[in-house]
């Protein structure tokens, strides 16, 4: 009798451990898997970020497709638990190619960009995650200009730019202005009379003064977001007395 | 006398009866599960810091730099007093790359947590690291 208590008691007791211990496991593995989700995610949107701002520098359009493959690669075998698997397609649907956009205009817009679609998927014993997302990196700015003569062909031109991040405001890490005088394109600010204004909030004002004949002022902006991603566009200036 | 022995059966079936109950309350109260829990938490803690400060790729952009001073810092001034912590930084290859240590010390005796959390740099060309970051706290 007391040897049959003894046994029920050492069988109760090791069921109720595994129990509990078996709960807990289940509790720490959803957890790592959520956690694993969101960290591959992130690094998805930092490497297609890094790979537009090369490409936007005259970088290989193929960059993009090899970083997004090497991420896949790494990631896939990091999860203990399971077998991760990460695949992407580059949008090239019009106005992308190969999941890349540069439009730097004439119109006084310019835009940078980049898209891709993600499939990520996870098996193992506790889940099983099936995960669609879309990543899509844009820097976009619009410039507009204006000009006033003071004397012969001294003008006095006002360039106002204005740099977005996925069509919110965003801060530029270098603006540079440039004006076309007689068919070359000469820096602003060369220009002792140059002033430049950061408002803090996307919105870049540069002045300056310089001789240009005619009634056309062309300038370009070259902007570099603090992403590193580059982005320009032309404007011809409009005239105000 | 037959008596006498059915009723020490009776006897002897409420005390194991009652033996019986008490160790089921002693191994639910030792249940390993209120320490998991506490793991669970620091585990979510440490995710949690990871990705906040990979959000905006500020934390791709120190490893990158090899800037483990800032990242020292920011550990030692985004996680609570009373927990201690080890970072350290594997490149694509699994092979460690700072050269330093990133920690304020885990002493023995502590319940430690390990995180890995796979992070990419916005780099030109890409680079990817895994990051362990180990906390504890007393026990």
């Amino acid at each position: 009798m007391l040897a049959v208590l003894v046994v029920s008691l050492v069988l109760l007791s090791t069921q109720l451990y595994i129990y509990e211990v078996g709960r807990s496991l289940d509790g720490i593995e959803s957890i790592r898997v959520n956690d694993f989700v969101l960290a591959v995610k992130l690094g998805s949107k930092h490497v297609v970020t890094g790979a537009l701002a090369n490409i936007s520098v005259g970088g290989e359009g193929s960059i993009l497709s090899a970083n997004l493959e090497r991420w896949a690669s790494f990631t896939g075998g990091l999860y203990m638990f399971g077998k991760p698997v990460l695949n992407h397609t580059l949008r090239n649907a019009s106005p992308y190619t190969n999941g890349t956009r540069l439009s730097w205009g004439t119109d006084g817009f310019g835009i940078t960009s980049a898209y891709a679609n993600f499939d990520f998927s996870l098996s193992d014993r506790q889940v099983n995650v099936k995960l669609p997302y879309a990543v899509n990196i844009t820097t976009s700015f619009v410039v507009e200009g204006v000009y006033q003569t003071l004397q012969d062909d001294v003008k006095q031109i006002n360039v106002t730019c204005n740099v977005l991040n996925e069509g919110n405001p965003a801060l530029a890490e270098n603006v540079t202005v440039l004006y076309e005088d007689s068919g070359s394109w000469q820096r602003a600010d060369k220009q002792s009379s140059y002033s430049f204004a950061d408002y803090g909030n996307g919105t870049y004002l540069v002045s300056f003064e310089a001789d240009i004949p005619g009634e056309n002022v062309n300038v370009s902006v070259q902007v570099y977001d603090v992403r590193g991603i580059y982005v320009q566009a032309n404007v011809t200036c409009t005239s105000v007395t | 006398m037959p008596n006498n022995r059915g009723q020490m059966r009776i006897v002897e079936a409420f005390l194991s009866i009652l033996l019986l109950f008490s160790a089921l309350t002693m191994t639910t109260l030792i249940s390993p599960a209120s320490n998991s829990g506490k793991d669970n938490d620091l585990t979510t803690m440490g995710m949690q810091l990871l990705i906040s400060m990979d959000n905006d790729g500020q934390l791709g952009r120190l490893v990158d730099e090899g800037n483990w001073t800032t990242l020292a810092d920011a550990l030692n001034t985004l996680l609570p007093v009373g927990v201690s912590y080890n970072f350290t930084v594997y490149n694509e290859n699994l092979q460690p790359v700072n050269n330093v240590s990133i920690s304020n010390g885990i002493m023995p005796n502590q319940n430690v947590v390990s995180i890995q959390y796979p992070c990419a740099s916005a780099t030109l060309q890409g680079s990817y690291y895994l990051l362990r970051l180990q906390l504890a706290t007393a026990r």
